[in-house]
């Protein structure tokens, strides 16, 4: 196990120096030149600029600029902000609880609920059940996020009701940051009140995030599980006098979740870009919004630095996603 | 009669055209006794025991006039009381046994797992259990193969382990399906003497199902050849080699090479088993048949007595091999 898992984190370095690149390179592939569109392009007197340009260290060669790069993000240097002055890691620290906790209420949301109805649709097989969770699933497949979104705060938040509109928190609260994530932050303060405004808050982001996600997880359960459900094992544990319920939840979805738990990964890429959305449509305040903001404003550094915490998140997601492989099917633990 | 299945028939599909992979199969199976089903794939053989142990899904139907195990009617008993005897007092082993077992479980959770549903055997107690069966399957070195995955282990010894997890209850009645023929010629002698020194050792009843005509020879006790989803001849052991009284058995055991000593080629039965589209209306033998008449095409044969024998030919071969006048 140990082996396996020093393999898989060899094979991530490579990738992320990939990322540094692109994320260096980007600086210099956007149109216009940074130091103007910092300063301004008008009216530059010439020795400034080569001052500027000397100061941020862009006279030197390029490849001397990358490793000069590099050297800052070690340090965790991400650059800072043009527009605030912060420290894009600070800005990033501050904002990706949020993201976080918005992205995990939606993908436990889509696991469970995908997850259930995967196993029903593939165990009524050619049923009108099976007809139903699968057109369903394909519809909200098919649904764009920010019409989702925008129903559903029309119905649920509007005409019922039920929610919140926008934000994380009611006004009314003042709840210490402890660790970014509002629903433990609230339940660390003790007051419940605050906890359940937060859940409200969360509930509707996480089903428009999570919606994509519940239909892509639905639909791969379903195959894989028809198809495991067809392995003579099953044949084997049905023959041992199981209950149904066993064979199916023991038997084939342990084996049925290898490629579930892949797509999950993958969706976590996709979700990202989701929360772009989510976060713009509910004005929640995590770094997809951050980011959209980021790119309106061209503050580069902020675009730069957030693509590659990103793009890290989502090495870091596969990677873990690599390591639950080994969890759930020995036969890739023994694998040299 | 400890298995008794009277006019077994399973049907797949539904509508306007229903297949009937198995009809009117009547099958009785004495406590201690092995019985062999021989056939060719796809003759019914397997379904049969399926059906028998409840295993078939819709769309397949399965209908009988009487299907009992012990005195005990399988067909009015409700799911829960059936699953307590399957895997407990009848049990069944298939062809292919590495990819019968579980590649997400290590063998012993496996076993034990048959342990806990049936006899409530959980803990060290368990594994004890499930250590002395690898045991008394001939698995070396048993305590560390506790551990291992399938995918460590060979045919041979994921057969003995599907065997280790069937005897795990004292089973009355043993169903080994084609248990020997994904494995090694040297390591299926092995399989079967382990199944039979089982049976005698457990006193239990061995349904073998086989393509394989020289195994029935050397174990079991009685024989029945299916031919398209029907039990076409059911006879003693001795008998059945000497005096075949279907056709169709007779051209099986033509094929079998030691019957065919000093002829230059073997003895082919020409032709395949009808399938769904091409079943004859009378005897389903009849496009293969060497002896086939007129008379053969016009009704669906009965069982019939000849001898010890029973055989489903309206001119059953006399001692000589020859049809009847």
């Amino acid at each position: 196990m140990i082996q396996f898992l020093l393999k898989r984190i060899g094979v991530v370095i490579p990738t992320f120096l990939g990322i540094t690149v692109l994320a260096f390179a980007l600086i210099h592939m956007i149109p216009g030149d940074p130091v103007l569109v910092m300063l301004g392009e008008r009216n530059i007197d010439p020795a400034y600029y080569r001052e500027a340009m000397h100061r941020m260290g862009l006279d030197l060669p390029l490849w001397q600029q990358y490793v000069n790069y590099l050297g800052r993000l070690l340090h965790g240097d991400l650059g800072t902000s043009l527009i605030t002055q912060t420290p894009v890691m600070d800005e990033f620290l501050t904002l990706f609880p949020a993201t976080l906790e918005l992205s995990i209420a939606a993908m436990v949301f889509a696991v469970v609920f995908g997850l259930a109805a995967g196993i029903v649709a593939a165990v009524k097989r050619g049923t009108a059940v099976d007809h139903t969770v699968m057109g369903a699933a394909l519809t909200g497949y098919s649904m764009p996020i920010f019409w989702w979104g925008l129903i559903l705060i029309m119905v649920v938040s509007v005409h019922l009701g039920w929610t919140p509109v926008s934000g994380r928190l009611d006004i009314e609260f003042d709840i210490p940051p402890v660790t970014g994530l509002m629903l433990v932050d609230t339940l660390l303060s003790g007051d419940s009140g605050a906890f359940a405004s937060a859940l409200e808050h969360l509930i509707l982001p996480a089903i428009v995030l999570g919606t994509i996600p519940l239909a892509v997880v639905a639909r791969m359960t379903r195959s894989a599980m028809l198809e495991v459900l067809r392995e003579d094992y099953i044949r084997t544990a049905r023959a041992k006098g199981l209950s149904r319920t066993r064979v199916i939840l023991k038997h084939a979805l342990r084996n049925a979740l290898m490629p579930v738990v892949t797509v999950i990964g993958l969706q976590v890429g996709t979700m990202l870009a989701g929360a772009v959305l989510t976060e713009t449509i509910f004005s929640w305040p995590g770094i997809g919004k951050w980011l959209i903001d980021a790119i309106s404003r061209r503050d580069y550094p902020v675009v730069q630095g957030g693509i590659l915490l990103v793009a890290s998140m989502i090495i870091l997601v596969n990677l873990l996603v690599d390591l639950l492989y080994g969890v759930i099917n020995p036969r890739i633990r023994h694998a040299r | 009669m400890l298995l008794d299945i009277k006019n077994l028939s399973v049907t797949f599909g539904s509508g306007r055209d229903p297949f009937r992979a198995v009809s009117g199969v009547d099958l009785q199976v004495a406590a201690g006794e092995i019985v062999g089903i021989v056939g060719e794939s796809g003759s019914g053989k397997s379904v049969t025991m399926l059906a028998a142990m409840g295993l078939i899904d819709a769309p397949g139907r399965v209908t009988a006039d009487h299907l009992s195990f012990a005195g005990r009617d399988l067909l009015s008993m409700k799911p829960r009381e059936k699953r307590a005897i399957v895997g407990a007092e009848i049990s069944m082993i298939f062809q292919d046994a590495q990819s019968s077992l579980n590649p997400a479980y290590t063998v012993g959770a496996q076993l034990m797992e048959t342990l806990a549903e049936h006899q409530n055997l959980k803990g060290a107690a368990a594994r004890a259990r499930a250590l002395e069966l690898l045991e008394q399957v001939e698995i070396p070195d048993a305590r560390s193969r506790l551990a291992a995955y399938p995918h460590q282990l060979s045919g041979g010894m994921s057969q003995r382990v599907m065997i280790a997890m069937a005897i795990a209850c004292n089973p009355k009645l043993l169903i080994a399906d084609e248990p020997t023929t994904a494995l090694d010629v040297t390591v299926q002698a092995q399989i079967m003497e382990l199944l039979v020194s089982l049976q005698r050792s457990h006193d239990m009843a061995l349904i073998l199902i086989t393509h394989d005509l020289a195994v029935v020879a050397e174990v079991a006790h009685r024989v029945a050849v299916m031919y398209a989803g029907e039990i076409v001849e059911t006879a003693p052991v001795p008998q059945v080699f000497a005096t075949p009284r279907h056709p169709y058995t007779q051209a099986l055991l033509a094929s079998i090479p030691e019957h065919s000593k000093g002829a230059s080629r073997l003895n082919t039965l020409p032709g395949v088993v009808p399938g769904r589209y091409d079943r004859p209306s009378g005897c389903l033998l009849v496009p293969r048949c060497p002896y086939a008449e007129d008379a053969c095409s016009r009704a669906h044969p009965e069982l019939v007595l000849v001898g010890d024998a029973q055989a489903r030919c309206i001119k059953p071969l006399d001692d000589q091999g020859r049809p009847q006048p």
